[in-house]
């Protein structure tokens, strides 16, 4: 598995997390890009298992306007 | 009789509304009460419960949805028998002033906490954050999120001309006794920067090579 250099620790993995909240949008964000995509999973270093869970939450806080779909970059 | 944690069938959702804010309070609380009697109807001899409710209140939508840029947002957390989660969504469904809703599962050890909770612990956390990042003041100009890439090619510059940065720092001491230590500090950690603004460069996803 290539690990990139960056991020080599799943900060879900060490805390145990069981679900990850939909409305939790201070968690989201840090997974979202500056256009609002899912970053991969490349770059964050995240395990499989959480990034799944991540991806639905962040499209369950995207159908309820709580994230957009996309954004216009800076 | 209200369905007990003990039985079997009973699982726990969660359900997310979003109500036109257009309506007057009364009639947002009388869909509430609607809502609410929804959640709890019975199957058979049992009713559900209700456990846990959280009122949002007002906020702005990300995006509009049927022409509103605000909404009235409220969260349920309820148990019920399973079977009659497709009825509850039907009845949502039809519910006019009722722009969006979600039903979704809970995994049974989720604990239900408020907007304002979540809200507050993360600002618990954010501030140590700050203090971990690197040793930038937060006064100086130029820190902010827009300018570093505008002034990264202007430190690249800098960085090959060593003689121009030499006498730059040499410059702005003679300028100002008060703002030589700022401006100073500034350039010392801008090779540091400029590789960690090219790594956010090559690392940022949205951008393809």
């Amino acid at each position: 598995m290539a690990k990139n250099k960056y991020n080599k620790n799943c900060p879900f993995t060490e805390a145990g997390v069981k679900y990850i909240d939909y409305k939790d949008l201070n968690l989201l964000k840090k997974y979202v890009s500056h256009h609002s995509k899912i970053v991969p999973r490349y770059y964050s270093g995240v395990n499989l298992k959480y990034q799944k869970m991540l991806a639905v939450a962040i499209k369950r806080a995207r159908n309820m306007a709580l994230l957009p779909f996309v954004r216009q970059g800076r | 009789m209200a369905d007990t944690i003990v039985n079997d069938d009973a699982k726990k959702y969660e359900l997310m509304v979003i109500i036109n804010p257009d309506l007057g309070a009364d009639d947002i609380k009388k869909r509430l009460d609607e809502i609410r009697k929804i959640l709890v109807q019975k199957k058979g001899d049992q009713a559900g419960q209700v456990y846990f409710e959280d009122i949002w209140g007002q906020r702005d939508l990300i995006y509009s949805i049927k022409k509103h840029d605000r909404g009235y947002y409220a969260v349920f957390n309820f148990m019920t028998d399973p079977s009659i989660i497709g009825e509850i969504d039907n009845v949502l469904r039809l519910e006019t002033e009722i722009l969006r809703h979600m039903i979704v599962n809970l995994p049974f050890s989720f604990e239900s906490k408020t907007l304002a909770k979540m809200e507050a612990e993360a600002a618990a956390a954010a501030p140590e954050d700050d203090k971990a990042k690197k040793g930038v003041p937060a006064g100086t100009p130029g820190m902010s999120a827009h300018k570093p890439r505008t002034s990264a090619p202007v430190v690249k510059t800098e960085a090959m001309t060593p003689a121009v940065a030499e006498s730059a720092p040499k410059k702005v001491a003679k300028e100002n006794a008060k703002e030589a230590p700022k401006k100073e500090e500034k350039h010392e950690t801008t090779l540091e920067e400029v590789d960690a603004k090219l790594k956010s460069i090559i690392d940022n996803p949205d951008i393809n090579f």
